[in-house]
């Protein structure tokens, strides 16, 4: 007879954690920071070649109002030939710009943000961003040029 | 005590199933972000569940298989797949949430 108690105490917490769990269906804790920061590069490309590069700056204050929004920190440095609206980098703040006319002169601080490959892109006119993404476990860092 | 053992063995299945269940059930690789860039807040699209959460006023549109519906119908469903869009045909950021 005890035995059955046990059994059938089993079975109704069983059912009772399995409604628990459908009706209460966790939200998205889980996106890989690689994906956020693909979602950031491919935009950001996207809004220069079809909208032109005045809708930057709205874009960046967005997407840094959604990662906050679900739990990632994003951070970026831009340098770009092209003025962007976007705050001018002075010593070690993020979200930013270096902006310049010519030739950029890379220098550490950036590379804490950018790869080291970063060096090689020094084309004439660029906008090149440098960003990390990070959540509690887990982060991104890249860099991309348009 | 046999039982007691096979009990707390049922359970512990449970748990490890509900917990990597919820973990990875979905797999968000599988959307692919330009074929998602057609649905929009006509919810001319029947073939997702997706909310649209336009970041210029504000508004949130909800589309259950190619009907408008109010949030609280689809308060059961996962999002599997979320994404800060640009715009489509001008500057009008939006997040798209995809729910199954």
């Amino acid at each position: 007879m005890k035995s059955q108690y046990i059994l059938l105490a089993t079975i109704i917490i069983i059912i009772i954690l399995s409604f628990i769990t459908y009706y209460n269906p966790s939200p998205i804790d889980n996106i890989n920071p690689n994906l956020i920061g693909k979602n950031f590069e491919d935009q950001i490309i996207y809004i220069y070649q079809n909208f032109g590069y005045i809708y930057i700056y709205n874009y960046t204050l967005h997407f840094q109002n959604y990662t906050k929004y679900i739990n990632y920190n994003f951070s970026f440095i831009c340098i770009s030939s092209y003025n962007l609206s976007i705050q001018e980098c002075t010593g070690n703040n993020t979200n930013c710009c270096h902006y310049f006319n010519g030739y950029f002169t890379v220098n550490k601080s950036i590379l804490k943000y950018c790869n080291e490959n970063f060096i090689l892109y020094n084309p004439p006119d660029w906008i090149c961003f440098c960003y990390n993404v990070s959540s509690s476990n887990n982060y991104y860092i890249n860099f991309f040029c348009i | 005590m046999v039982e007691l053992a096979f009990s707390i063995t049922i359970l512990t299945f449970f748990f490890l199933y509900t917990y990597y269940y919820n973990k990875y059930d979905y797999n968000i690789y599988t959307f692919d972000p330009n074929n998602l860039i057609y649905l929009n807040s006509s919810c001319n699209n029947n073939l997702y569940i997706y909310k649209i959460i336009n970041l210029t006023n504000n508004n949130i549109t909800v589309c259950y298989f190619g009907k408008q519906v109010n949030s609280t119908y689809i308060q059961n469903y996962k999002p599997v797949f979320e994404y800060l869009y640009a715009g489509q045909d001008y500057f009008d950021p939006y997040i798209l949430i995809i729910f199954k």
